[in-house]
């Protein structure tokens, strides 16, 4: 599947020309467009790992430094964007093309286990989750990629038999309820970060709850969203969050047979996220203060 | 969607991809996050855009055009992309070009530095010519028909009063493969002198007595085990092509073993850096192979098909039976002697170290790759032993033309026939090679000036090109002696980019191109593969893409500065304006005779009749194949070329076939015609006229190798003719800086390395490189350091043969105890204001008798040019030239000048200034005479009557004929003096 996933990952990039030749050679309903692109890419679902798997939830961080240590372990010097998705599946295919071209059978091997450990340690410790939602609510263009590389993923998982363990980032990630301090906002805030809380949300998902709520979307960052809806009306935010968590549940759960402890870990951690909200939601119910929910 | 469905769709993309980049396009997206290394896709090098980095923060676009040419700074001809702005029409910088096959689009500091060159406020513009005495600084602007008339006028008179060897070409940096030398065989001279023998001779002889070919071409990233004997190619020299392979096999898990007596930039990359007593090199070969044959652990099936064992057995141990056992029994005993410790006590490296070191050489098996250039081979006297016994191993492992071995070179390079090709001269130049020197892989270039005050001849016409003798070569200011003396060189045309301090000795000083600035077409040994490079003045080929016609490279050129093949083919139809001389058709033009031939109708005829594949290729995207050379630079002709001399013989060159007694194989067919001319020896045929076309190996007749034997010659019986028997297998030969050479309070100094960003002579003025690099101090170990009591930055001064320098000190554990070592990169001078005032400094010239001496007026210092960065010079120290104080020292085998000095350090003496440089020409001329006497003369040595083995190679092959010897000419070496 190397020219499959090759092809896939350019267009985790700004369109240029040369995409319209590869959107119709994956059959996909249309070439992007440099709008549908900024929207999905750009302002929605960031394409970097360390987003998705980093303890801040933020770019940059130990989650792209594993990455970059990866390239590092294979002898390369990592690019200055290890995380960047399009980087990660061109490695993933560059990985296949080494084993492929390898006449030493050692060699070979070799390749091919680093090829595994990638897979594992890197795309799907995050990408199903990530693509979960991406067809969510991408363009129909976007989602018929995102569906394809959902499937090549199935199929590489299917075709790699993963390791025991689960993969780093995931095994390093601390827990939702040991963020500390101020308590609802805190724990808002640990919300948006994927690896934590289980949940991916995104501004879509922030101005759909705003609409649902009745509330007022302040424009700009999420956690500034999110403090504003809260600020408005805490108890409802809250409440809504906690039916966000409860279908994250459910959307893990539905992968666990394709992508097994990874698919458990985060829905644990969307079950876990929920309990949190809703013991924070009856403090705020009960008016209690809220500096013990994040304890 | 199922599995197949996945894998359907991929296969869809794997042929799509293939469909278009067969088609010359990009299938993926052009430059981004996902290609380790990015460039602008071939379909957009039109209308290539990039934001202006000086309008920052403001986004302002650029559009640029991008124009392949290759890089001129060092031999190997990386690849370059010219950005050329489509408003300015200028240059705006150069980056790799990913369609270049050697370098695959990366550089090292020298390629993108073409652009300080070519903006260089100092260069050189218009032709001048000398108006005052020569060297006295004075010039006048001509023009190029005033220079061409008056040059063409002094070769045709020699040329009809029978004086072809009073003219000289002196080649520095070579461009087009035999270009040169094809325009000098039209003239009917024998004029082509090389800087070789004061570069790469040494080590050529050592391959070439191996393999006929005198160039290895490893295959580095497919190695398991590299061995390199450094200083010169992976760190400065083909270095880019070269240094990305090994660092690719050593991710690969190859191990790296650097034999280097200083810490070289190859050596901080290697598994093992091992720092041996210079020139004992061949010693720790000859025991590791010494090893590998004791042990049984070489591939005895290799040697028995392919070395020249009988031929051996029958030379030089006729009671023995003729068998490949009995072979073996002798072979141990030969290197018996050659014991770790023995290697170790003429290394002074542990013994330990070096088993350690032949057990890593044991697993290589066939994947082996070695390389000598310089280094051991350029500075030691019998230095050509240390490539001989560094193949030996190759040999010995059968590691010669398989994945990650050493190839020879002419497998691994194509050089297109071009439109016409002259035959060979008739004449002999005993001025370049010398009957004391039958065996000299190149001219004795650096003689010249001791022939010329020897009374052997004069020049009429001398030209260098490229080249800077006065800095360059040892002995320097015997070269000012007679490039002073106009009874000894009549005329002296320098054709040069850049001032250099030869050039301030001439009479006409002609501007010559850099590499974004003239036509040459080449082909370099850089890894398993024949591909051809192509240079071209990129703002030629811009204006030609879109619409404009040029004729002359000057049109396009900054002032008058024109390119070689244009100015020879032009100097070349002056010389015989009406076709008298037989001269005029070789640089006539096919399509329009009786007109000359221009360079457009020269490439585009090469590369429609000699280049396989380049018309096909280029008919694909719809282009002729000079313009597909025009737009990519360069064409891979063949890739994984493989073992060309276990090849067949075809059955269709075989008749009247005979075999002599060692299998050699010999055919009346005579040799096809091929589109390769790449320089191969010419081994001689049979008694009878019989070609030699292959060698009998277990009953086929295969091609095997252009030695007399057609094997690989472990024993070499041209040697051993030619009065050197005692050296005729590889064999370790004491250097002339050995311990027991060397006075007790004598050091070696190595002189033969390069400082990895720079160029010679012209990089002087290519301000990026000078400010990351612009002095030589003299490297001395910290034992050494404290016995002297310098400590670094302290001034010493250095003892040769003939004089002194003085110099900085450094102190570093970087070299091995004992040795002092300093770059031959630096020391650059100019005696007026000409120059290059960025890595130059400005000194006197003094003589008192044979007294000779330069001294240092000021460095380097800020100054007002178009260029605002002359002002931000904050260098002074540009290096001391110490090639002024060597004596020469010609190899009497090799020819190979043998770089080493035996010196004397010691702390400077009140008075001493830095830079300064004392000399004894007197003294100079003894120490020649000495190395003279080391000779052995063809009129006494040849078994054939003739001056030189005819199978050698010779960059100007004169013909057979001249290669009879006349009457000895005048006594050889006793010379008058002057």
């Amino acid at each position: 599947m190397i020219e499959l996933f090759r092809a896939l990952a350019t267009f985790t990039e700004r369109p240029r020309s040369e995409h319209a030749r590869l959107s119709r050679e994956l059959g996909l309903p249309s070439v992007p467009t440099d709008d549908e692109y900024t929207e999905l890419f750009v302002l929605q679902l960031y394409p970097y790992a360390s987003v998705y798997v980093g303890a801040e939830g933020m770019l940059g961080g130990e989650a792209r430094d594993r990455i970059a240590g990866f390239w590092r372990a294979i002898g390369d010097v990592p690019p200055k964007e290890p995380d960047h998705l399009a980087v990660l599946l061109a490695l993933y295919a560059r990985l296949g093309e080494l084993e492929r071209d390898e006449s030493r059978p050692e060699r070979a091997t070799a390749w091919r286990r680093a090829r595994i450990a990638f897979l594992h340690e890197h795309l799907l410790s995050w990408l199903p989750a990530y693509l979960d939602k991406l067809i969510e609510i991408a363009p129909p263009v976007y989602r018929a990629w995102g569906r394809l590389l959902e499937e090549a993923l199935r199929s590489a998982a299917r075709e790699l038999s993963g390791t025991e363990r689960l993969p780093l980032h995931l095994r390093d990630a601390p827990p939702l309820a040991s963020s500390g301090g101020e308590a609802a906002t805190n724990l808002a805030e640990a919300v948006l970060v994927p690896v934590r809380s289980g949940l991916i949300v995104t501004r879509v998902d922030l101005s759909r709850g705003a609409r649902a709520l009745g509330l007022g979307l302040r424009i700009g960052e999420r956690r500034f969203a999110l403090d504003g809806l809260l600020s408005q009306d805490r108890e409802a935010v809250l409440g809504w969050l906690e039916g966000e968590a409860a279908r994250w549940y459910v959307r893990h759960e539905a992968m666990r047979e394709e992508f097994g402890d990874i698919a458990v870990f985060w829905a644990d951690r969307a079950g876990q996220t929920r309990a949190l909200l809703v013991r924070a939601r009856e403090r705020v119910l009960a008016g209690a203060a809220t500096a013990e929910v994040s304890k | 969607m199922t599995m197949s469905d996945l894998e359907k769709l991929n296969q869809r993309l794997g042929a799509a991809r293939a469909d278009v980049e067969a088609r010359g396009e990009t299938f993926y997206p052009g430059p981004s996050r996902i290609h380790l290394a990015s460039f602008p896709p071939k379909e957009r090098w039109d209308d290539w855009v990039e934001l202006e980095s000086k309008a920052w923060p403001k986004k302002v676009e650029r559009r640029y055009a991008l124009v392949p040419t290759t890089c001129f700074n060092c031999e190997s001809a990386c690849g370059l992309l010219a950005y050329v702005d489509k408003e300015t029409l200028a240059v705006r910088k150069f980056e790799g070009n990913p369609e270049h096959p050697g370098s695959r689009g990366r550089n090292c500091a020298k390629g993108p530095a073409t652009l300080n060159q070519v903006t260089d406020p100092d260069r050189i513009l218009h032709p001048l010519k000398r108006a005052g005495g020569r060297g006295e600084g004075k010039w006048v602007q001509v023009s190029w028909d005033d220079a061409l008339d008056d040059l063409a006028g002094r070769i045709r008179r020699a040329i009809e009063e029978g004086r072809r060897n009073e003219i000289m070409y002196h080649v520095g940096r070579p461009g087009e493969d035999g270009f040169t030398e094809r325009i000098l065989a039209a003239w009917g001279v024998d004029g082509h002198n090389s800087h070789t023998n004061v570069c790469s001779s040494s080590a050529r002889a050592g391959y070439q007595y191996w393999m006929g070919l005198d160039r290895p071409s490893p295959d580095h990233a497919n190695a398991r085990v590299i061995l390199l004997v450094s200083s010169h190619l992976e760190t400065g020299h083909y270095f880019n092509p070269h240094a990305q392979r090994v660092m690719e096999a050593k991710k690969n898990g190859a191990k790296l073993i650097v034999f280097d007596t200083r810490l070289s930039n190859t050596a901080t990359h290697a598994d093992h850096w091992v720092a041996p007593y210079p020139g004992s090199e061949a010693a720790i070969f000859l025991a590791i192979a010494s090893h590998l044959i004791r042990h049984r652990l070489y591939d005895r099936d290799f040697v028995r098909r392919w070395w020249n064992w009988q031929e051996y057995l029958a030379a030089e141990h006729p009671g023995v039976e003729p068998t490949f056992e009995s072979f073996e029994r002798v072979l141990e005993t030969i290197y018996q002697d050659y014991t770790f410790a023995f290697a170790a006590h003429e290394a002074g490296v542990d013994a330990d170290v070096l088993e350690e070191i032949a057990r890593i050489v044991a697993t290589a098996g066939t994947r082996l790759s070695t390389h000598n250039w310089r280094s051991a081979g350029a500075g030691n006297e019998g230095g050509w032993q240390v490539a001989r016994s560094l193949f030996l191993l190759n040999a010995l492992m059968g590691a010669v033309a398989t994945p990650g071995g050493t190839f020879p070179n002419a497998w691994n390079k194509f050089v297109p026939r071009p439109i016409h090709t002259p035959p060979h001269p008739s004449t002999w130049n005993e001025m370049s090679w010398p009957a004391e020197y039958p065996l000299a892989m190149n001219e004795l270039s650096f003689l010249l000036p001791h022939f010329l005050k020897d009374g052997r001849g004069k020049l009429d016409v001398y030209f260098t090109r490229v080249y800077n003798p006065v800095w360059t070569n040892p002995d320097g200011f015997s070269w000012i002696d007679v490039l002073t003396d106009e009874s000894l060189v009549g005329l002296h045309a320098a054709l040069t980019p850049t001032w250099s301090e030869t050039a301030y000795f001439a009479d006409y000083v002609l501007p010559m191109g850099h590499g974004s600035e003239r036509h040459d077409m080449h082909s370099y040994e850089t890894h398993d593969a024949q591909w051809i490079g192509f240079r071209q003045p990129v703002l030629r080929a811009f204006r030609e893409r879109f619409g404009d016609t040029v004729t002359d490279t000057r049109q396009v050129n900054p002032g008058e500065v024109w390119e070689e093949n244009e100015f020879w083919l032009e100097l070349t139809w002056r010389i015989d304006p009406d076709g008298r001389l037989g001269v005029r058709r070789y640089v006539e033009s096919r399509e329009r005779p009786g007109t000359r031939l221009g360079v457009d109708e020269y490439y585009a005829w090469a590369f429609e009749n000699s280049v396989p594949g380049l018309p096909e290729r280029a008919r694909a995207e719809g282009l002729t194949p000079l313009a597909y050379m025009r737009r990519y630079g360069a064409f891979e002709i063949a890739k994984g070329v493989g073992p060309l001399h276990a090849q067949l013989v075809p059955r269709d060159e075989l008749d009247d076939v005979r075999d002599d007694r060692f299998g050699r194989v010999y055919t009346r067919v005579p040799k096809p015609a091929s589109h390769n001319i790449v320089p191969v020896p010419t081994p001689v045929p049979d008694a009878d006229g019989r070609r030699p076309v292959g060698v009998r190996v277990d009953g086929e007749i295969l091609r095997g190798f252009p030695t007399p034997s057609g094997r690989l010659e472990f024993y070499s019986r041209t040697l051993a003719e030619w009065g050197w028997r005692e050296c005729a297998i590889p064999t370790y030969m004491k250097s002339h800086v050995h311990p027991d050479s060397l006075a007790p309070d004598e050091m070696p100094l190595i002189s033969t390395f390069r400082l990895p960003v720079h160029i010679h002579t012209r990089s002087a003025n290519a301000k990026w490189l000078d400010e990351i690099a612009h002095t030589n101090p003299l490297w001395l170990h910290r034992s050494d350091a404290e016995r002297l009591g310098v400590a670094t930055g302290d001034l010493v001064r250095v003892e040769t043969a003939i004089g002194h320098f003085v110099v900085k000190a450094w102190v570093t554990e970087g070299i091995r105890p004992g040795v002092v070592a300093c770059s031959h990169h630096m020391g650059r001078w100019k005696v007026g204001d000409r120059g290059q005032r960025q890595l130059m400094a400005t000194v006197n010239l003094e003589q008192r008798g044979s007294a000779r001496g330069l001294t240092r007026r000021r460095g380097v210092e800020p100054y007002s040019s178009s260029d605002p960065d002359t002002r931000r010079i904050w260098w002074t120290d540009v290096g001391v030239h110490q090639n002024l104080t060597f004596p020469v020292h010609p190899d009497p085998v090799s020819g190979q000048h043998c770089w080493h000095q035996a010196v004397r350090v010691r702390r400077a003496e009140p008075g001493d200034a830095y830079g300064e440089i004392a000399v004894d020409t007197t003294r100079s001329r003894e120490v020649y005479r000495e190395w003279m006497a080391k000779t052995r003369d063809a009129h006494r040595h040849s078994p054939d009557g003739t001056r030189r083995p005819y199978w050698l190679l010779r960059p100007l092959k004169p013909a057979l004929d001249a290669y009879r010897l006349g009457e000895p000419a005048a006594p050889a070496t006793a010379g008058t003096g002057r």
